[in-house]
């Protein structure tokens, strides 16, 4: 299994291909819909967007001692408003869960960003890959803070590579 | 000032002594367990049957993300963390007998203390905010509930808690087919929901599907069949072989686990059915994820 640490180069980002795992080490943000609303509307992203991977998560609370609750992705549809702006601020890696649109995938292949699934519905096992979690900006939105998080060896799928490719087959209406 | 109590109340003889007093308290610590329970578990059958569908399932991402899936009910258990961050709206049904007196509550308090004790005592996500446009501020003890009650004959109160995200619930679909749609129309349009949701919804799912009533009896219905036993079918023999053939169609879309390709998108289906008006064939799909969370008591 490929591991791969962050930030990723442009050079790892072509050599990924959909379907592959990967298990990912490094910092990410998390951001869901109400943190994307605010880092828009207000032009502060409170954290590297080129070099930090976007994870669309909000965890549960962490019990004593844990440093985070269970913490998988939530749906990423959800967030294709904001896509094609966080693009343009330089995203290159978001995480999350489930296909999005095509035009959307453009997007991603006209920016060079990759699309990365984890596996939604499994954010206990997901909780024991993060090592830290710092809140970073609107604490006040509870799980939909924006955070940065320390990952190790935490499971990821290749859902969007840079060559075409779709990890995401059989979900498209016919 | 003049308070009635129970044993006042005028009540035939025979009823008398079968009148079972329940305490809000009794209702929202019953509430709070089953909650808890349902979000960390042990969830039964589940982790068997995803143990079954992983031994079918060809080598890919799907086969591989359908081990993370099992894995992850055991992680939770061991760590007392919600096998889903999302736990969800909890929605609480209630069959309360007619000879069953709350002495000291209303059941919607008692239901809402028990969920807002389980979500902090058991460090589950509040994920309710209000008003739902505009500030859409968190309630940050993941009330209210929505609260479903039957009102049955006997001395008990059985409550089942679900515990929903909103990953699958807004997926779920409900459609006013037309009545002589049949079950052609009803297959059809459980595979549009699924062909357009199942990757968003963390598949393998359990499909619940209502039909008849209206609008909202479809909707409930479909939701109270996914309270029902894993790897139980219709006893309705015409609805037993629809589950089957809907099951069937719905996996040959070969969306898989999580979306990434396979033979098992669909763990089940369910179908609950009630009468409706002539000129109406209503129908609700309600998309359940493999982290499916539910538990019962009665009281």
């Amino acid at each position: 299994m490929r591991t791969v640490t962050l930030p990723a180069s442009d050079e790892t980002l072509r050599s990924f291909r959909a379907g592959e795992m990967i298990l990912l080490s490094g910092l990410v943000a998390t951001a869901r819909d109400a943190a994307h609303s605010l880092m828009l509307s207000t032009g502060n992203i409170p954290f590297d967007v080129q070099n930090v991977p976007v994870f669309y998560m909000g965890p549960s609370p962490a019990p004593p001692g844990m440093v985070i609750g269970s913490s998988g992705p939530t749906t990423s549809a959800r967030m294709e408003p904001f896509i094609p702006e966080m693009l343009r601020f330089g995203m290159k890696i978001a995480i999350g869960k489930g296909d999005m649109s095509d035009s959307t995938r453009e997007l991603f292949q006209k920016y060079g960003a990759v699309y990365l699934a984890a596996t939604g519905g499994a954010g206990a096992h997901a909780s024991t890959k993060i090592k830290s979690r710092k809140v970073i900006a609107w604490d006040y939105l509870g799980p939909e803070a924006v955070s940065i998080l320390e990952l190790e060896d935490f499971p990821v799928f290749v859902a969007w590579d840079l060559h075409k490719g779709s990890i995401y087959t059989g979900s498209r209406s016919r | 000032m003049y308070t009635t109590t129970v044993a006042e109340i005028s009540i035939l003889p025979p009823m008398r002594e079968n009148i079972k007093l329940i305490s809000g308290e009794e209702i929202s610590s019953a509430v709070a367990g089953l909650y808890a329970t349902a979000c960390i578990g042990p969830h039964c059958g589940v982790e068997e049957r995803l143990e079954e569908i992983l031994s079918e399932e060809d080598p890919g991402p799907g086969r591989e993300a359908l081990r993370i899936e099992i894995d992850n009910l055991k992680v939770a258990g061991k760590l007392g963390l919600p096998i889903c961050q999302d736990t969800g709206t909890a929605i609480v049904f209630i069959q309360l007998g007619n000879m069953v007196c709350i002495s000291d509550s209303s059941l919607s308090d008692a239901v809402n203390e028990g969920i807002s004790r389980a979500c902090a005592e058991a460090y589950l996500r509040p994920s309710q905010v209000f008003p739902p446009i505009g500030a859409r501020k968190n309630t940050m003890n993941n009330t209210p509930a929505i609260v479903h009650i039957d009102h049955v004959f006997g001395n008990e109160l059985k409550i089942s808690v679900l515990a929903k995200g909103a990953g699958s619930e807004n997926v779920s679909r409900s459609v006013m087919l037309s009545p002589l749609a049949g079950e052609q129309g009803i297959a059809e349009f459980a595979e549009a929901c699924v062909r357009a949701g199942a990757s968003k919804s963390c598949p393998p799912l359990i499909v619940g599907i209502g039909v008849g009533g209206n609008l909202e009896t479809s909707a409930i219905l479909a939701k109270k069949a996914l309270l029902r036993e894993l790897g139980i079918q219709s006893d309705v023999t015409e609805l037993k072989e629809l589950e089957l053939r809907i099951t069937e169609r719905l996996n040959a879309t070969g969306i898989g686990p999580q979306g990434f390709g396979g033979k098992t998108t669909v763990m089940e289906t369910r179908i609950l059915q009630t009468a409706c008006h002539m000129a109406s064939l209503p129908v609700t799909v309600s998309i359940e994820c493999h982290a499916h969370r539910t538990a019962s008591c009665v009281l």
